[in-house]
């Protein structure tokens, strides 16, 4: 995933917040003899300079310890893990992203973070956001140590919003609504709603609706916000036919067809490019999508928590990244185990969560997402709203459901099918996904 | 003795298995064995090794690997399962590419070597600019094509609106979305089929055409009566090459369209790799991919078929 690096205001408060966080009472758990254990890293964007520089302090203050790591491309991890576990030839930690962690601990990839490993461990999960540690915790076994977050915010345009006369950003979808049709207007000056408006023809507008993931995405966050969800509860079997998800799918397809406030037929990269050329007022996106808009000349932005689109809360759509522990060997040295598990805790500490955010990444804990030295970062106005991001995972089959949405959204969007027909369609499909997943998972 | 021209010539002595010179039975099978454990190792292991796989409820990582026989094959005909929905569906696409970009890429490399093979200025310089772009991973050419042809922003439809005209949706409109996958494919390929003909070109003799032209021949009929049919055994190997290339279909789709608009460009390829590393359906992909094979396979033949008779009966 692509992260942004953030503002030398972050990096040096950083520095700071190191020194003012550094106070959380961190005592190696590993006191063994010296060992040396293998870290696969699947991050290779922006922020590996910085995992490659959390991996040098760590082993600068940890005389017993040296732990080599290589970086991947991220896919490869899990395409290639499987076959190394049981080749016995697995890294002694990797990360793993919110969708392979689950799956991968219920096919004996990767080891269950038992109480007594925590406790080994010193790993309180109590510090984390429970909805990223839930992330990796199926059947009340937890898979994966939360090393990342990611989340859907809204990006705004602060200059093209002034000139609409919104003085802040929107927080309710009438708010929303209100602001992205003073943001649009055709090439004749007319608004939407008045005579002969051309809605082919914009100038400038209020929002990019996009197929694929990012629109699918977007629609997933308001079926979310109105108390739905793509999958039933405690079975997780798909369900899209229902009242909250045709209300979804209906709300965001009309601010292309009804509101007239996004142009027809756009993509991720139109929608991105016409907020970074000034002609859009608002993005709503992944956070990792910022080190595209940020050093863009001219361009004057914000971050703001998802509106509330839907009807009953500000939930959005969110992601996250895993430390995890590849099985191993009968006969592994407990000792590099040992010190595995002293890493992993030592890696997601808050003050090394703080410089590993400067690759743009968010706080995976509530005590990050307070320092002082995010006050002058845009994201920092997503902080609030962590507590309303919704990981969509915490079960085994997540990508079939993901699959199946995204294609029930395009069809959709794109008119092919009528709403009801897309959510049955694909929920038809995703059934049968799920139903093949589970023999997959026994 | 007299010396005879006419003698047999002496057959070399058959030598012991001990003997360290060419006389050596072993001699051949040595010089044949570094090839033979790499084609064993990477070609004949991974096909054994896949039907196995295809056969049994595979898992790497899992302590017992039940045989299923032919399941993971008849769920592919098999109207209810997601596969069958998803695996034809990515066929029918692949083929379509086929059938448009093969003979856009063979007509557009023979046309370009033609023009190239001309003493004009600049030959080598143009020789390369064609060539190029084959040497760009398909990641860089995938984002390059997808950014030309965005709907909004793209280039192509920033010129159209230059000339007062609608903007075009290719990425979002079903069967518009094939126009920047081929033309990338094109862009990308057309390079390495110019210069398998240039060298073919230089293969045939410059007595025919001055024969031809003593006969008073048009330009036309030089192309059609000479250089057509002297090229066919290269027409073979370029379509045959380029057929199986374009049957390989996956990274234009997955950096221009992701397979997208509603799945009207997935490839099979794409559909595979997401059959094994994301549904971890290991067996179902490995079946999958026999079946494609075969289909691979039929193809091949059938073009030998044709191609052959076609070279043979020119003789």
């Amino acid at each position: 995933m692509k992260k942004a690096p953030l503002t030398f205001a972050l990096a040096l408060g950083a520095s700071f917040g190191l020194f003012a966080l550094a106070q959380t009472g961190y005592r190696s758990s590993y006191t063994g003899p010296r060992v040396e254990i293998t870290f696969w890293n699947g991050q290779s964007g922006d922020n590996r300079k910085y995992i490659d520089e959390l991996v040098k302090r760590y082993n600068a203050s940890h005389p017993n310890v040296s732990v080599r790591v290589t970086t991947p491309p991220g896919d490869t991890i899990a395409q290639q893990l499987p076959a190394l576990v049981a080749g016995g030839r697995a890294p002694d930690v990797t990360s793993l992203i919110e969708t392979m962690t689950i799956p991968n601990g219920l096919r004996g990839v990767i080891e269950e973070f038992t109480p007594p490993l925590l406790k080994q461990g010193n790993i309180d999960r109590a510090r984390f956001y429970p909805a990223l540690w839930n992330g990796a915790t199926y059947g009340g076994k937890s898979y994966g140590v939360p090393v990342y977050n990611v989340a859907f915010a809204m990006f705004y345009n602060k200059d093209l919003l002034k000139k609409a006369g919104v003085s802040r950003a929107p927080r309710t979808r009438d708010e929303f609504l209100r602001a992205a049709q003073a943001c649009t207007t055709d090439k004749a000056g007319r608004k939407p709603g008045q005579a002969g408006f051309d809605s082919r023809n914009l100038q400038t507008w209020g929002v990019g609706v996009p197929n694929g993931f990012f629109g699918a995405t977007l629609a997933y966050s308001v079926l979310l916000q109105n108390g739905g969800n793509s999958v039933t509860e405690k079975t997780y079997d798909a369900r899209f036919d229902t009242p909250e998800a045709a209300q979804a799918f209906g709300f965001v397809g009309d601010l292309v067809k009804r509101y007239n406030v996004s142009p027809t037929n756009m993509t991720e990269d139109s929608q991105q490019a016409a907020f970074r050329s000034g002609k859009q007022c608002f993005s709503i996106t992944g956070t990792w999508v910022m080190v595209n808009y940020q050093g863009q000349k001219g361009l004057n932005f914000g971050v703001a928590p998802l509106p509330q689109l839907g009807g009953k809360s500000k939930t959005a759509w969110g992601g996250s990244g895993y430390l995890v522990l590849p099985k191993q060997r009968p006969g592994y040295d407990p000792n590099k185990r040992a010190a595995a598990l002293d890493f992993i805790n030592w890696f997601t500490l808050p003050e090394n969560n703080l410089y590993f955010n400067q690759g743009g990444t968010m706080p995976t804990m509530p005590v990050v997402a307070k320092d002082k030295s995010y006050d002058n970062t845009p994201l920092a106005e997503l902080f609030g709203g962590l507590n309303d991001v919704q990981i969509e995972a915490g079960f085994p089959w997540v990508d079939q459901v993901r699959g199946a949405w995204i294609g029930a959204w395009d069809n959709a969007l794109s008119g092919k099918k009528d709403i009801r027909t897309a959510l049955r369609d694909g929920e038809t499909e995703a059934g049968k996904l799920v139903n093949q997943a589970r023999k997959n998972f026994r | 003795m007299s010396l005879s021209l006419n003698r047999p010539r002496e057959r070399p002595r058959r030598g012991g298995l001990l003997a360290l010179n060419d006389a050596n039975p072993l001699v051949p099978y040595l010089y044949l064995l570094p090839h033979g454990a790499l084609f064993l190792a990477f070609i004949v292991f991974p096909i054994l090794f896949g039907v196995y796989v295809s056969t049994h409820h595979y898992d790497p990582v899992a302590t017992t690997q039940p045989f299923v026989g032919l399941e993971y094959y008849r769920q592919l005909f098999d109207r209810q399962s997601p596969q069958f929905d998803l695996f034809w569906l990515a066929m029918r696409n692949t083929a379509l590419f086929v059938v448009l970009s093969v003979p856009l890429l063979v007509a557009y490399s023979l046309a370009l070597a033609l023009q190239l093979y001309r003493p004009v200025r600049g030959r080598a310089f143009f020789r390369a600019v064609f060539f190029l772009p084959g040497v760009l991973s398909w990641t860089v050419v995938g984002v390059l094509w997808r950014w030309l042809f965005d709907n909004q922003s793209g280039l192509v439809n920033a010129v159209l609106t230059g000339l007062g005209q609608d903007t075009i949706p290719f990425l979002t409109t079903e069967g518009l979305a094939w126009v920047p996958i081929l033309a990338a494919t094109v862009w990308a390929s057309v390079g390495f089929n110019m210069t398998v003909y240039l060298a073919a070109l230089s293969g045939i003799s410059q007595s025919l055409y001055e024969a031809a032209d003593l006969d008073g021949a048009t330009s036309w009929a030089k192309f059609r009566y000479i250089t057509w049919p002297l090229l066919s055994p290269t027409t073979l190997f370029v379509t045959v090459t380029t057929v199986l290339a374009a049957f390989g279909l996956f990274f234009q789709s997955v950096f221009i369209t992701n397979a997208g608009p509603n799945r009207s460009t997935l490839s099979v390829i794409q559909y595979l790799v997401s059959e094994a590393f994301t549904n971890v359906q290991y067996s179902s992909a490995a079946a999958m991919s026999f079946v494609f094979a075969g289909v691979l396979l039929v193809f091949t033949a059938v073009q030998f078929r044709l191609m052959i008779r076609d070279i043979g009966g020119r003789r």
